[in-house]
């Protein structure tokens, strides 16, 4: 009985042959950690964009947490794939984007309140727009190591 | 045909007893035990449901095994509700994959945290058990997989992220603030 409880709740789990095709869309914004734009761990979502935040969204690509596209209008896609490889795994060309500017398209989809970006090509790459560490400076402030910073000083 | 819904319904609430589930579908309400992460918007949950690669819900493309730890994961709640687990316990930019993929497809409990304003909200995974199980694992595996990975760094691991090649080989590229490491100077400088 247990067998047949955990089919029927997984036979939900995969997309029923037949549905709808998704479409394909073109959207334009930034790339950035969900993380820490949705949870507010670091401050205010501005924040925990742009250069201020180049690094920490590094970490947290190579981490494994999901990274977003934001467009400018606010709505954040949750990207799955990227060019044919994963969110997760690593793939360098997710991490080499992080907090850019650019032009995806790619299959959207939508369920329970959360967009899904599987990114077919990025058809631009604007690189990093949002200069915003000079408003914000460093976030989280530990992001560049205290040796790195008093390298830099020396005269 | 009566006859053919009504044993679909038979067998839906036989299912859902075995998994301590209401027959309305809804998980029975258990308290969260999950801890505060101080976050503005968080909010305990204790979820039921199936571990799933969440790409392969959506759009059918199912690789075996949830992905080997190359998709993101999420729970298919018991009422039918896709979660998508963004983070696992651990303080320091670790994702949940490690923790679900050995549950890929199991049915389970999990409890953490909702964050994130709705309806675009994630889950922070505390804490996860086989539907049944008693015992709680605390979800930390990332750090063992990470180690598994880079075996020259594993004296580093409390700050993996200042040693994980693939961020150093960023870093050396484009700097801390992704402008090229001549563009950082200027603002070290002014610290």
């Amino acid at each position: 009985m247990a067998a047949l409880a955990v089919t029927l709740v997984t036979g939900a789990a995969r997309a029923q042959p037949g549905a709808p095709t998704p479409p394909m869309i073109t959207v334009t914004g930034e790339i950035l950690d969900t993380w820490c734009y949705l949870s507010g761990v670091m401050g205010q979502p501005d924040a925990v964009r742009g250069s201020a935040h180049h690094t920490c969204a590094v970490w947290c690509a190579a981490g494994g947490i999901p990274v977003g596209l934001r467009t400018d209008d606010g709505t954040l896609y949750m990207v799955l794939k990227l060019e044919g490889g994963s969110s997760v795994d690593g793939n360098p060309r997710i991490l080499s984007i992080q907090a850019n500017r650019v032009t995806a398209r790619g299959q959207a989809y939508a369920r329970d309140g959360l967009n899904y970006l599987v990114v077919d090509r990025v058809v631009e790459d604007l690189g990093l727009v949002n200069r915003n560490h000079t408003d914000f400076g460093v976030i989280p402030p530990f992001a560049i190591p205290d040796d790195v910073v008093e390298r830099a000083r020396r005269p | 045909m009566k006859r053919a819904v009504m044993s679909m319904r038979a067998l839906a609430c036989a299912a859902a007893l075995v998994l301590g589930l209401s027959t309305s579908g809804q998980a029975q309400p258990a308290a969260s035990e999950a801890t505060s992460w101080g976050l503005a918007t968080e909010q305990p949950m204790r979820l039921a449901g199936t571990v799933v690669d969440v790409l392969c819900t959506l759009a059918g493309d199912c690789p075996a095994a949830c992905g080997g730890g190359a998709r993101q994961l999420g729970i298919l709640g018991v009422d039918g509700r896709l979660v998508l687990v963004a983070k696992n316990g651990q303080p320091l930019f670790n994702g949940a994959v490690p923790d679900l993929l050995p549950y890929c497809a199991a049915a389970v409990e999990t409890d953490g945290l909702m964050v994130g304003e709705a309806p675009t909200r994630v889950y922070i995974l505390q804490r996860i058990r086989r539907a049944g199980e008693t015992a709680w694992r605390d979800t930390e595996r990332w750090t063992e997989v990470w180690i598994a990975a880079n075996p020259a760094h594993r004296e580093q691991v409390e700050e993996w992220y200042r040693h994980d090649p693939r961020v150093v080989r960023q870093i050396e590229r484009r700097g801390y603030f992704g402008l090229g490491p001549e563009a950082d100077a200027p603002f070290l400088r002014s610290q």
